[in-house]
């Protein structure tokens, strides 16, 4: 029994400062967990206070994290809490902000749209939040395990997010797309993880790194094949091309405003640990990875950009717009081993982009009527003659979403594509440039459409009245994108402090 | 031992192969079945025995159950399929490569001296600054599995709530999740839900 004991190793609960490290992550969780319980005892009638609720734990967990920006510079954990499973460093952070925004921005204009659609459920929030503590956790992960795990975390809550609807095939369909299709991407993702691990016996960031750089594991083609897989995992969580084909069906079919979520908050996590992996575990290898980083980013501006011009509703277009954008933010990834430039530029988009998508989508889900999602190109012709403020957003959020000054998705595409020329990818910002100007086309109709004159003859389209919670988002989102456009150093001195502060530290 | 090795290896190959290539959904459950028994007899070989339990509890057993079951429910045909199909082909070809690169290192990897097999340690990689941590991942030092600790309860349950406490803990939140989902989604639909 003695001997048993002894071969029992010492165990060391986690700290005081491990859990300080993870606090939004826990106070997020929690409220999860809590939100559970509420629903039970909520009537019916009163779910919305299921949705201040969410909203004071997204407050509280925002808080933490502007307390940590400043704890996680003080106190620098150099290799991660929790073992090193977990990276508290101001990249989370920035990344937190990010995904917490954006949750709070969703739940608020959640409550009127899922009433009207008779969606009302606890499980709504529950899921919300479920989803948002997996991509907070996925932005600090800082093992595969941990990864893997957040990234299975909210791609479940989002599954039945989609699915959310039960009496609307397209919803349905869309989860079990998204449920198929993400299985399998999870399985490239796990399989890559494999062979790394097998290839250099860790699963932390740090010591990956280290066991390729030291020479322990020999740079050979199974690691190589590990690296593309998990590359080919994360790629489908961005919907950058050729591993998008679920993206327009489910951003179509789910509710707007789970859409409006999973659009911008999953590509915002998912490229938090793209970035983390790729520039903190394979720094010696990105001359290989750029390689493949460079072909889905060229693929993914080409086809996205040109399948988003023949399309006739907005949510389809947006999908697609979606995938041309990863293919922007893949720019700042591919010169990131070359230009801090690049990392900073896709945080600076990653931001700019959230705001401006989500506003977007705010838009088609609180002028949606009850009959109908207001998401066909014919059901917004005139909108500017009858909603002149969210007409006007609307058209702001789609100049940004081309690259138009003085707005804040100008100044992402010019980080990203300026750190392209200075690493020497010149030919990456070129095929930038062509093709943003192709989606000059598909957005700049969007504008057109709104301030035409309505068809007289024309079926005439049941828009909702703006509420004071959506008129809020809007106004928020736009006043984002505008600040943001104009006094841009506010956003890029925040995003080059994330970069700054990365962990773990080579 | 490399003998057995080799054999229940094969015998794990060929019951992997009969859950691909066999058109009827149970035969190839029951192949599933015998891969991972085939499987679970590696891992008692690797000195991992807890791996070997449970895999033979929860995968052999209760996973593979509920696969039958679900097969019997749903009474499904043989499927009827092409013999020759281009993107098995792709896929064929996928699956050699990636196998031969697994095969060409691992052959550099894994090393036998004497009758002593040093397998892999589940989780002991963690602690191996030292020397004795020599070339590659499959190497580990044989004290590890001299003193028997390998795999057993003790060394993974101390890995599981120290190094891997975060990845425990994230687990039973996707349970929940998975949970919370499963109820919602096969609960009955009230007639107030608007259609779109």
């Amino acid at each position: 029994m003695m001997a048993l004991l002894a071969a029992v190793p010492t165990l060391t609960p986690p700290t005081g400062s491990d859990i300080v490290g993870l606090l939004p992550e826990v106070i997020l969780g929690g409220a999860f967990v809590i939100l559970l319980l509420l629903d039970l005892i909520t009537p019916a009638s009163r779910r919305t206070w299921l949705a201040a609720f969410s909203v004071v734990a997204i407050v509280a967990a925002f808080g933490t994290t502007v307390w940590g920006w400043f704890d996680a510079y003080n106190n620098p954990h150099v290799h991660g809490v929790f073992f090193g499973a977990f990276a508290y460093d101001r990249f989370g952070l920035f990344i937190n902000g990010v995904l917490l925004t954006s949750a709070l921005l969703v739940v608020v204009i959640s409550p009127q749209y899922l009433n009207r659609r008779g969606l009302h459920y606890g499980e709504y929030y529950s899921l919300i939040l479920a989803a948002t503590t997996g991509m907070m956790l996925l932005a600090g992960a800082a093992s595969l395990m941990v990864i893997f795990l957040s990234v299975e975390l909210l791609s479940i809550s989002l599954y039945i997010l989609s699915g959310f609807s039960r009496t609307d095939e397209r919803s349905q369909e869309a989860a079990l797309k998204y449920l198929l299709l993400g299985g399998f991407a999870s399985a490239f993702l796990l399989y890559g993880m494999a062979l790394v691990y097998g290839e250099t016996g860790h699963t932390q960031l740090e010591q990956i790194a280290i066991a390729i750089h030291s020479g322990i594991a020999t740079v050979d083609p199974l690691l190589l094949i590990g690296v593309v897989l998990m590359l080919v995992g994360f790629a489908f969580k961005v919907s950058a091309a050729p591993f998008h084909m679920w993206t327009p069906d489910v951003y179509q079919g789910a509710p707007t405003s789970v859409t409006a979520f999973m659009s911008v908050a999953t590509k915002v996590a998912a490229f938090a640990a793209l970035i983390r992996v790729f520039s903190f575990a394979f720094p010696d290898l990105y001359p290989q990875w750029q390689t493949a980083v460079v072909f889905v980013c060229i693929l993914s501006m080409v086809w996205g950009n040109l399948a988003a011009l023949s399309q006739t509703s907005l949510k389809r277009m947006l999908a697609y717009s979606g995938i041309a954008q990863a293919g922007y933010i893949l720019i700042g990834v591919a010169s990131s081993p070359h230009d801090a430039g690049g990392t900073i530029g896709a945080l600076f988009y990653l931001a700019a982009y959230s705001l401006t998508n989500l506003g977007a989508f705010a838009v088609i889900t609180i002028m949606s009527g009850r009959g109908e999602d207001l998401d066909r190109y014919a059901s917004i012709r005139g909108l500017a003659h009858r909603r002149p403020y969210v007409a006007a957003a609307m058209a702001l959020f789609m100049l940004s979403l081309a690259g138009f000054p003085p707005t804040a998705g100008f100044f992402g595409k010019f980080l990203v594509f300026s750190a392209a020329i200075k690493s020497g990818l010149m030919p990456l910002a070129l095929w930038g440039i062509a093709t943003s100007a192709v989606s000059i086309f598909y957005y700049l109709r969007v504008v057109l459409l709104m301030y035409a004159k309505p068809d007289a003859d024309a079926k005439s389209y049941e828009w909702s009245k703006t509420t004071v919670s959506g008129g809020a988002v809007v106004a928020f989102t736009t006043a984002g994108t505008l600040v943001f456009g104009v006094f841009v150093t506010l956003l890029y001195t925040v995003a080059t402090a994330a970069q700054q502060g990365a962990l773990p530290r080579l | 031992m490399t003998a057995l090795i080799i054999v229940v290896g094969i015998l794990a190959v060929v019951g992997a192969v009969g859950v691909v290539l066999s058109t009827q959904p149970l035969y190839s459950a029951l192949s599933l079945v015998f891969s991972i028994g085939m499987l679970a007899i590696l891992y008692l070989i690797l000195n991992a025995q807890l791996l070997f339990a449970v895999q033979l509890i929860v995968y052999a057993g209760a996973v593979m159950v509920l696969f039958v079951f679900i097969i019997a429910l749903l009474n499904p045909k043989a499927e009827d399929r092409p013999i020759l199909d281009v993107r098995a082909v792709v896929a064929f070809v996928a699956v050699i490569t990636i196998t031969a690169a697994l095969f060409a290192t691992a052959h550099n990897g894994i090393t036998y001296s004497g009758s002593n097999f040093r397998g892999a340690v589940v989780g002991a990689s963690h602690n191996d600054q030292d020397p004795a941590y020599t070339k590659h991942a499959f190497d580990f030092k044989p004290a590890d599995v001299n003193s028997g600790q390998a795999g057993n309860v003790q060394t993974v349950g101390g890995q599981l709530f120290t190094v891997f406490l975060l990845p425990f803990e994230i687990t039973s939140l996707l349970l929940l999740v998975a949970a919370i989902g499963a109820v919602y989604l096969t609960r009955r639909v009230p007639k107030t839900e608007v259609d779109t």
